[in-house]
């Protein structure tokens, strides 16, 4: 049994408590409802003096809705001991709304019971949680404009590449039928018509002749290039013995010109490619090695090397010029290049060769230095072990 | 049978190209096998031998057609898919002499019974060489009556007034 100083101890402390707290503590009682005591923080929060709390019901000051709202609180209270209201709009005495956590208990005294209500201050917390919300659903908004945007910018992208093609394959298709006439004509000019002409004149004919021929060989290629970059591409099991050996025919007429030697060194792997492409790339390898030439006759050296990883570098070594290291990224941009005059060419060739890796998710690269030589290669995957099938030979597509 | 003097209709709306493929016939040997149409609807007016093209005596029904894609009014697919459809023309030879490598237009002139495609050669010496081989080709080849049941271009285009007198009649 505790003694009155005991208690009087006991009733100081948690009067300092009452006083002191930052929650705001509210008495009621519960027969008459009615507000018994208010402690100093709820008197600050919501505005109203000590003696205006006291007499009132929680509804009149705005604790509860309403007086139905009141009862029913009291209800539940009394049945299960204790309420509880997460978020709890209130409105102070001077207007401002605030949100406020509210925790009501009842307790036993003696022979009678009390209510104590526990009144937290949550605006803080809430306007914090609002703010997050609202970050939230701005980036949700963000997130899905961006999104649109990504999807109608893809089809503009798909579509502006569509009508590209379409573009650069007309260019190319109608800018060579004027051409054709001026090289026939020029031609027939310079043939059928020589005795017509003087010396000047003939070589007049001859110079729109190469000049026609030199567009259209420049429209070819950019109508291969323009393909290339276009065309669907698979990628299948190939094997490089057989597209060597189409490329080598497809360059005979330049081979046996040039009286280049070729040394094709057995064995070739079967690669993870496209081959009609594969063969575009190497024609226009062979072809590189075998314009850029020095005095004597090229010889070209084709080979193939297994890299860790399991891919496969194709090799095409050249005895050429050669091609100084500050150029050799350069060279594989379109229209790109070097000699303008002692080598023919459109300079798409190599453009081709990259793309076309490119394409085949291959890589592409050079060894070389000026005067001696060029090792130009391609590194594709190499096949998983069963050939399935060899690609078709003799059909050539441009 | 074998048809000593093949004769070519040209079917081509660019007047320059149709002018060096005669040059180049005339230089071949003889360009008096070469005929021509200046688009898909003269060609279709050719070969049912309306107005002018009524004198079968200048202008035969050809050996083989050699055609353009790309032409206003009808196009060469469209010429030859209405020759397909002609009875009378069933096994009418019609090779397409285009620009076009797209392998969409190959595909669908095959598909419409084209009986080869050659690529427009890009320069004089490629068409002179192009030129001599299609004539020697055609001197090789033998030739079945093009409507499978006439045996002479004039039975042929007999046959084809019939059908324009048909033609009319529908119309009607």
């Amino acid at each position: 049994m505790p003694t009155t100083t005991d208690l009087s101890f006991s009733e100081l402390r948690y009067r300092r408590l009452f006083e002191a707290a930052h929650d705001g503590i509210l008495i009621v009682d519960p027969e008459t409802r009615k507000i018994i005591d208010v402690n100093p923080f709820l008197e600050k929060f919501l505005g109203y003096t000590y003696e205006e709390f006291i007499g009132k019901e929680l509804f009149e000051i705005g604790l509860l809705a309403d007086e139905a709202a009141n009862q029913a609180a009291f209800q539940e209270l009394r049945k299960d001991g204790y309420i509880r209201y997460e978020d709890l709009p209130l409105r102070t005495k001077d207007g401002r709304s605030v949100d406020v956590e509210f925790v009501s208990n009842i307790y036993q005294e003696g022979d009678q019971q009390v209510i104590q209500c526990n009144i937290r201050d949550i605006s803080a917390r809430k306007k914090i949680e609002n703010e997050l919300h609202e970050t939230k659903e701005k980036l949700a908004g963000h997130a899905a404009e961006l999104e649109s945007v990504v999807v109608f910018r893809t089809a503009e992208l798909r579509l502006s590449n569509m009508q590209l093609e379409t573009f650069v394959y007309s260019i190319a298709h109608d800018l060579r039928a004027p051409l054709r006439t001026m090289q026939g004509f020029a031609q027939l000019l310079a043939q059928e018509h020589a005795t017509s002409l003087n010396q000047q004149g003939r070589e007049y004919a001859n110079f729109i002749n190469a000049a026609a021929q030199t567009m259209d060989h420049l429209l070819a290629d950019l109508l291969a290039f323009s393909h290339i970059s276009q065309q669907k591409i698979e990628l299948v099991p190939v094997a490089v013995a057989d597209v060597i050996e189409d490329a080598l025919s497809a360059c005979q007429i330049d081979i046996q010109r040039s009286q280049a030697r070729i040394k094709n060194i057995l064995p070739w792997p079967t690669v993870m490619a496209h081959a009609t492409t594969l063969r575009q790339v190497l024609v226009n390898l062979l072809g590189n090695a075998l314009k850029f030439v020095a005095t004597e006759a090229p010889q070209i050296r084709l080979w193939s090397e297994e890299r860790p990883g399991g891919t496969v570098r194709i090799w095409v070594e050249d005895n050429g010029i050669g091609i100084p290291a500050e150029f050799q990224e350069k060279i594989f941009q379109v229209f790109q290049r070097l000699h303008t005059t002692s080598y023919a060419g459109t300079g798409i060739g190599l453009a081709i060769v990259q793309k076309g890796m490119e394409r085949m998710s291959g890589l592409v690269g050079v060894v070389s230095a000026p005067g001696e030589g060029s090792k130009f290669w391609i590194e594709l995957v190499k096949a998983p072990a069963p050939l399935i099938e060899p690609p078709s030979k003799g059909v050539k597509t441009s | 049978m074998i048809i000593e003097d093949p004769i070519v209709l040209l079917v081509d709306d660019s007047k320059n190209d149709a002018m060096l493929m005669r040059i180049v016939f005339e230089r071949t040997g003889s360009a008096e096998p070469l005929r021509f149409a200046v688009d898909g609807d003269d060609a279709i007016a050719y070969l049912k031998g309306d107005g002018r093209y009524r004198d079968r005596k200048q202008f035969p029904i050809p050996t083989v057609i050699l055609m353009d894609l790309n032409m206003p009014k009808k196009n060469g697919f469209e010429v030859l898919e209405w020759i397909r459809q002609q009875p009378t023309l069933r096994r009418m030879h019609v090779y397409i002499l285009s620009a076009s490598n797209r392998s969409e237009d190959v595909e669908h002139a095959y598909d419409l019974g084209a009986n080869s495609y050659l690529l427009k050669p890009g320069n004089l010496d490629g068409l002179v060489q192009m030129t001599e081989c299609l004539v020697a080709w055609l001197k090789l080849n033998h030739f079945a009556s093009v409507n499978g049941v006439d045996e002479s271009h004039e039975l042929a285009s007999a046959g084809l007034a019939r059908m324009e007198h048909a033609d009319n009649r529908s119309m009607r």
